[in-house]
């Protein structure tokens, strides 16, 4: 095919147009838009595009099935959709009121959830939706709380517990991603009222996940979908903080200052956890020593994760002098790059005191020799590729990135 | 005000020096732009349903911007057009998590082709426009784009540069490859 032919096929394209019976319903749509924005009408309009919006959300199905358009301006079932969307927001409405005592597993739950996604969906304001999404984010860990009360799940089914889990890790992703959202789009002002609405919120509730069950769970099992949850709370913490750190003058003078004693309670608090980790180290080279004296402190793990743990100590110093220094973006920029090394660490320590334990559990004299399990774990190539979510998240785990804990392990990348 | 060069609605071109405009000169970019919005957006959604939303969500941005940044300066109103709808569609992929679409995805894929379809549907009918747009799928997004913009909607190469914030000189090696591209691949 020569360049003439291809460009005429292109241009054949052309034909694709809308239908004008839409062209005109669309038009008039939008100029009723622009009617109630002049008029400041804006709520009753709200209301009606929420409504329909709302109902495409709820309904997928139904719209995916192409039995109905349900966008505001597909006009076909505007008026039952209305109608339906009325009964549902009444409805919802009362399920708010009662929300609290709702949990997983009743039969009113999904309703619920549904009469939130109204909410949502009637909040056009970006920053009134991130709010709004961290609000729901709460009502998550409450149902989460309300199941697992005196530790003992209160008589409610484990399958209940895990969506109460699975459901709160899910909404906080969704906050999380409504926040990120929104701090492309909003001006600096309303970007830092965010995110100290956020930065509040995600303190409130890692807090209440470690004070209670979760701190536990957290230390015991590492990967536990509790820990999970508690890092994210805590990522999206220190991206509210960062926000507030870059927009310091936009939200008043004060700002900088509190961000300051919240970056260095971070740092205080990331202290004490690579501590406990250096903790850990220790133990497992105790163990280790109990069941083969001439290898333990030779072990490559215990090598890697001793150096891993140096590393984020040494950027957590750095980050301590960003922070004298006056520069908290860095500071936090440090902050988050320290924590994922050292959690790299603790994750090599936790898979080498599990094969300790096996062995421990082996040391019998006629038990054969406990097979050690391989377990990769990534390590974080180099500290500047760190510290954001999307370089953790799409980090690609490379043989030169991973460490066998039971096979030598490859030179550690991150020594200097 | 609306200050205009040409009333030419192909060639129409439109520099704002202050944008304080009535509805009823909104309703003029509508009627200039809405066909060729919308064919952005079908080519890259590859569904009418979606490219008519992805169209009115656009024109509701492009007047949510004016009336919220009366006096802010556009160069082009065309590109700025194109512009919002592309990061409209940029957003549509990321919340949906979609890849660009498929064949499959097509509305016209599967539907009867009637006495009464327009020329539009039995077009989507067509295996070589499948086959075009199928090829200008598997190419990087930004060469279906500037495909689209330069070769079938005739945006100068200012106008993709303004669109894209690059250089008109990179924007022209583009356009070179992106055809390039767009060859080899109708030739595999």
């Amino acid at each position: 095919m020569n360049k003439s032919e291809l460009l005429t096929k292109i241009k054949g394209l052309k034909q694709i147009e809308p239908s004008d019976s839409w062209v005109v319903s669309n038009k008039s749509f939008i100029f009723k838009y622009i009617k109630t924005k002049e008029a400041g009408e804006k709520n009753a309009f709200v209301f009606e595009t929420g409504i329909l919006k709302n109902l495409g959300n709820l309904f997928p199905r139904l719209k995916n099935s192409g039995l109905a358009s349900l966008k505001p301006w597909r006009s076909g079932l505007a008026v039952s959709a209305a109608s339906a969307a009325m009964v549902l927001i009444f409805g919802g409405n009362f399920l708010l009121a009662k929300a609290d005592g709702i949990l997983p597993g009743d039969a009113f739950y999904p309703f619920k959830l549904a009469a939130e996604k109204i909410q949502l969906s009637l909040t056009l304001n970006e920053d009134k939706r991130a709010a709004l999404t961290f609000e729901f984010t709460g009502n998550r860990l409450n149902e989460y709380y309300l199941l697992t009360a005196d530790g003992s799940e209160n008589g409610a089914s484990v399958q209940s517990v895990k969506i109460a889990a699975e459901n709160l890790k899910t909404q906080l992703n969704a906050a999380s991603t409504e926040f990120e959202d929104a701090k492309l789009r909003l001006s600096p002002e309303k970007k830092v009222a965010i995110a100290k609405t956020v930065d509040r919120k995600t303190t409130d509730y890692a807090k209440r996940l470690k004070d209670s069950g979760g701190a536990k769970i957290s230390s015991n099992k590492p990967n536990s979908e509790v820990a999970k949850i508690i890092d994210k709370m805590e990522e999206v913490n220190t991206s509210a903080l960062t926000v507030l750190a870059t927009n310091a003058g936009a939200g008043g003078s004060s700002d900088s200052k509190e961000v300051a004693v919240k970056v260095g309670e971070k740092i205080k608090s990331l202290e004490e956890k690579i501590g406990l980790i250096e903790q850990k180290i220790l133990a497992v080279i105790v163990e280790q020593e109990k069941n083969n004296p001439d290898a333990a402190d030779k072990s490559k793990d215990n090598l890697t994760s001793t150096k891993l743990i140096s590393e984020a100590k040494g950027i957590l110093e750095e980050a301590k002098s960003a922070l004298a220094n006056k520069d908290q973006s860095k500071a936090l920029e440090l902050v988050a790059s320290s924590d994922q090394i050292s959690k790299v660490a603790e994750k090599i320590t936790d898979a080498a005191a599990t094969v300790a334990e096996k062995k421990k559990e082996n040391v019998a004299p006629t038990a054969a020799p406990a097979k050690e399990t391989p377990t990769e774990i990534p390590i974080p190539s180099t500290r500047d590729s760190q510290p954001t979510e999307t370089t953790k998240d799409t980090q690609p785990k490379t043989e030169a990135n991973t460490v066998n804990t039971a096979v030598p392990a490859p030179k550690a990348p991150t020594e200097k | 005000m609306l200050n205009t060069d040409s009333d030419n609605s192909d060639k129409f071109e439109i520099k704002i020096t202050a944008i304080n405009i009535t509805s009823k000169e909104f309703g003029r970019f509508y009627d200039l732009y809405v066909k060729r919005i919308y064919r952005f957006a079908y080519l890259k959604v590859g569904s009418r349903e979606e490219a008519e939303d992805l169209t009115s969500e656009t024109f509701l941005k492009v007047w949510d911007y004016f009336s919220r940044t009366p006096n802010r300066k556009i160069n082009n109103i065309k590109a700025f057009f194109y512009q919002v709808a592309n990061n409209l569609i940029t957003d549509f992929y990321r919340k949906k998590k979609l890849i660009p679409f498929s064949l499959d995805q097509f509305d016209g894929a599967d539907k009867l082709v009637d006495s009464q379809a327009s020329e539009f549907e039995k077009m989507e009918k067509d295996e070589k426009v499948s086959r075009l747009m199928s090829a200008m799928k598997n190419i990087p997004e930004n060469y279906s784009n500037i495909i689209i913009w330069y070769h079938l909607e005739d945006l100068k190469i200012s106008e993709i540069a303004e669109i894209l914030k690059k250089s008109e000189g990179t924007v022209r090696v583009t356009i070179h490859r992106a055809l390039k591209a767009l060859k080899k691949e109708l030739e595999v």
